[in-house]
């Protein structure tokens, strides 16, 4: 390695991009006007992401006592808002509701609930939660243990008594085995709970849009500048400068390393203006983990500038580069949670998204700003951003090396 | 300083140099003639490290291009038939960035990129990028980078194409200053007056084979003193000439070129009363006729059949 051959490429990268006035504009000036338009367009995010009370919506359809009991524990509890209507909710709308966030958990409770409890025909209640939500979780914990409560009460009573007659003092002398074994093998009520199936939606700690649009414009810009620098290679192939390269005294080893530091600089440059920028013009906190928020920039950058190489030794042509290298850019970041949130997308699609590299870095960018999440809780994503890179280079060192060596 | 040895170059099955030898002496110009496509760029491609030959041997100084190319590359500069240039850096940054590759630097560095903007004559226009010069002004800034490291043998690929004749004049003068100076030059090119006027000595090449070498006197001895004659008759008539033509003293060979026909002859005096005479007897009219000295044209005819512009088949 020829430390000053590997120095003289990176400054030479770093003037063509100083010297592109044109290409200043999308290295810097666009990101922000974009991370300014669409953070105002996708606004305040706190509504959705914390909710003051969570509720507890509640279809009473009994009318009985026994709804009164269940529900004593929730109404004492000061996390939750219980809410009791007497309208009956299809299943499809309780989902909705607490899709929408406008319910944390909606609990239906079906006509003869209290007679059930007191032997009557069996009753189902069904309640809908986000099962990926703590809160949701939380209050279905409530409401089982409150329903365990009374229906180990009532069917103590109809073990020992038809029902409607008074309790014998001694209970155990009239133990009715048959009521026993048919209470054992099905309780009057049960609970069927009902989760939205989806993955891992948990409160995702974003109050403003600014805190995903910021770092994932980033993210775009920086492979994106990248990815069309790829027809700089294809053009110095052609105008035979690689040639010029090859003849003096780099190695084939300088060259990848050049081309490779050359656009880490690059993309690191970028990034650090970029995200200080989005810091001071947006008040983005980027958590209080500096190695794991350096090892999302420094992987991601490394992957950016690998890939570029890879494309432009692949690519044909100039306009071939430039066209590859802006559609594969578009569809890494829609897929990969860039222009809209991973979240809000479908399961299969999250858990594409996040094999991908853009998908991986904003998931890291969020669980900094929004969790604070140190370098343990990040480092399986930095291990598959550590793995595409790894796997990027790799190949394009070995393309670049064989067409250094013809 | 060059020995070229049976030199193959294959892209797929195809021979692109097939069998090239010659040597080349330290100080001298070499010129590469050849049309389009003969294997000139592949030929220096070997000879400069780019490619790897698939047979024969070729030392640069003493070193094997195949087995020592990085001591080859400390001698070598090269200057592409393309202009290898960052066209959207200015004159000095290119050149600064060349010297640095080479291992330059610091004040030795800015000493010789000032020398070379005054050889390439581009010091009032070194702060200029280089897409805004003129054709000119790029070919003789890509030769002039090709120098940077003061290497002991420059190859120039073509260094003249696409550029009219007052820019090209200038850079032939360039490069037969670096002659004088003691560097020794491969020099390709397809246009035979350079190579005539610039070269010490020259090799022809075509479809990959070396047909002709030596100094320019000796090239034309190879094909002994033959005139060319050129006639226009009526295509009808071809046939008939050419069968009495061959009866002739002193007819070496006929041929017909873009519907001319063309006579070669020892003595192109002797034959003329000939051709004359049976024009007359048969009352065909003449529409041009000229008689050629030997000159290169005439050998390259002589030895490809084509004209040295034409395109490869
Ligand atoms: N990379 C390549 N792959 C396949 N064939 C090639 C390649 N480069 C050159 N050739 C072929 O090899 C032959 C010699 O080409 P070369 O470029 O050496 O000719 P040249 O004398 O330099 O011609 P020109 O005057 O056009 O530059 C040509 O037939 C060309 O088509
Ligand atoms: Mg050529």
């Amino acid at each position: 390695m020829n430390r000053q051959v590997i120095g003289a490429m990176v400054r030479l990268r770093l003037l063509r991009v100083v010297r592109d006035r044109g290409g200043l504009v999308w290295l810097l000036v666009m990101p922000m006007v974009f991370s300014y338009l669409m953070g105002m367009l996708m606004g305040d995010w706190s509504g959705s992401s914390q909710p003051a009370r969570r509720k507890l919506l509640v279809s009473d359809l009994d009318g009985g006592p026994a709804v009164s009991l269940l529900l004593g524990p929730l109404r004492a509890n000061d996390a939750y808002e219980v809410a009791v209507v007497d309208t009956a909710f299809t299943d499809a709308r309780a989902r909705e509701l607490v899709d929408a966030r406008r319910a944390t958990a909606v609990l239906q409770v079906p006509p003869g609930f209290s007679a059930a409890l007191a032997g009557g025909p069996r009753v189902d209640l069904r309640l809908t939660i986000d099962g990926d939500r703590l809160g949701g979780q939380a209050a279905r914990t409530l409401v089982e243990g409150e329903l365990a409560r009374l229906a180990t009460a009532g069917a103590a009573m109809s073990l020992v008594a038809p029902p409607g007659t008074p309790v014998p003092r001694d209970g155990a002398a009239s133990f009715d085995e048959g009521a026993f074994v048919d209470a054992w093998e099905s309780p009057r009520v049960r609970l069927r709970a009902a989760t939205l199936g989806r993955l891992e939606s948990e409160d995702w700690g974003l109050t403003r849009s600014h805190q995903h649009v910021g770092p994932s414009y980033v993210l775009f810009f920086v492979l994106m500048f990248m990815m069309v620098s790829a027809k700089d290679l294809v053009q110095e192939r052609r105008d035979r400068t690689l040639a010029r390269l090859v003849t003096s005294r780099a190695s084939a080893v300088d060259l990848v390393a050049g081309y490779f530091l050359g656009g880490m600089a690059v993309g690191l440059l970028q990034a650090a203006i970029l995200l200080v920028l989005n810091a001071v013009a947006f008040k983005l906190d980027y958590g209080d983990a500096p190695l794991a928020l350096a090892a999302v920039v420094v992987l991601f950058a490394a992957f950016s500038s690998s890939a570029a190489i890879l494309l432009g030794t692949l690519a044909r042509s100039g306009a071939q580069a430039d066209g590859l290298g802006t559609g594969l850019t578009m569809v890494m970041a829609a897929i990969g949670g860039l222009w809209w949130p991973l979240e809000v997308v479908p399961a299969f699609m999250q858990v594409l998204g996040r094999a991908l590299p853009t998908g991986q870095a904003i998931s890291i960018f969020h669980g900094l700003v929004g969790r604070g999440w140190g370098l343990a809780e990040a480092a399986p994503l930095l291990g598959g951003l550590l793995l595409w890179f790894v796997a990027a280079f790799t190949l394009a060192a070995w393309r670049l090396r064989r067409q250094i060596a013809t | 300083m060059i020995e070229v040895r049976d030199l193959v170059k294959k892209y797929g099955p195809q021979k692109a140099v097939d069998g090239v030898s010659f040597d080349v002496a330290r100080g001298e110009l070499f010129g590469l003639l050849g049309p389009n496509g003969a294997g000139k760029t592949t030929t220096i491609g070997v000879l400069s490290t780019l490619l790897r030959a698939d047979g024969g041997q070729v030392r640069i100084g003493g070193h094997d291009v195949a087995t020592a190319p990085s001591a080859v590359r400390r001698l070598i500069g090269v200057v592409p038939q393309e202009i290898a240039l960052y066209t959207d850096l200015n004159a000095r940054d290119n050149l600064v960035f060349w010297g640095r590759l080479h291992g330059l630097g610091g004040a030795a560095l800015n000493r010789r990129v000032e020398e070379l903007l005054v050889l390439a004559d581009l010091a009032d226009q070194a702060r200029r990028r280089v897409e805004t010069f003129s054709g000119g002004m790029m070919r003789r800034l890509n030769l002039v980078a090709g120098l940077i490291h003061q290497p002991e043998v420059l190859f120039l690929d073509e260094p003249t194409v696409g550029i009219d004749a007052q820019a090209r004049s200038r850079i032939l003068e360039l490069i037969a200053d670096l002659g004088r100076q003691g560097l020794t030059v491969i020099y390709t090119t397809h246009y035979l007056e350079e190579a005539e006027q610039l070269c010490d000595r020259i090799g022809v090449i075509d479809r990959g084979r070396l047909v002709a070498l030596g100094d320019k006197e000796s090239l034309i001895g190879q094909i002994g003193d033959v005139d060319l004659i050129r006639l226009a008759i009526p295509a009808d008539r071809h046939e008939a000439f050419t069968a009495a033509c061959l009866g002739w003293e002193g007819c070496v060979g006929v041929g017909e070129r873009r519907g001319r026909i063309e006579v070669r002859a020892r003595d192109g005096g002797q034959l003329l009363p000939h051709i004359q005479a049976w024009l007359e007897a048969g009352g065909v009219p003449l529409e041009q006729l000229e008689v050629e000295r030997p000159n290169l044209e005439t050998l390259y005819l002589n030895l490809t059949g084509r004209g040295l512009r034409e395109e490869a088949p």
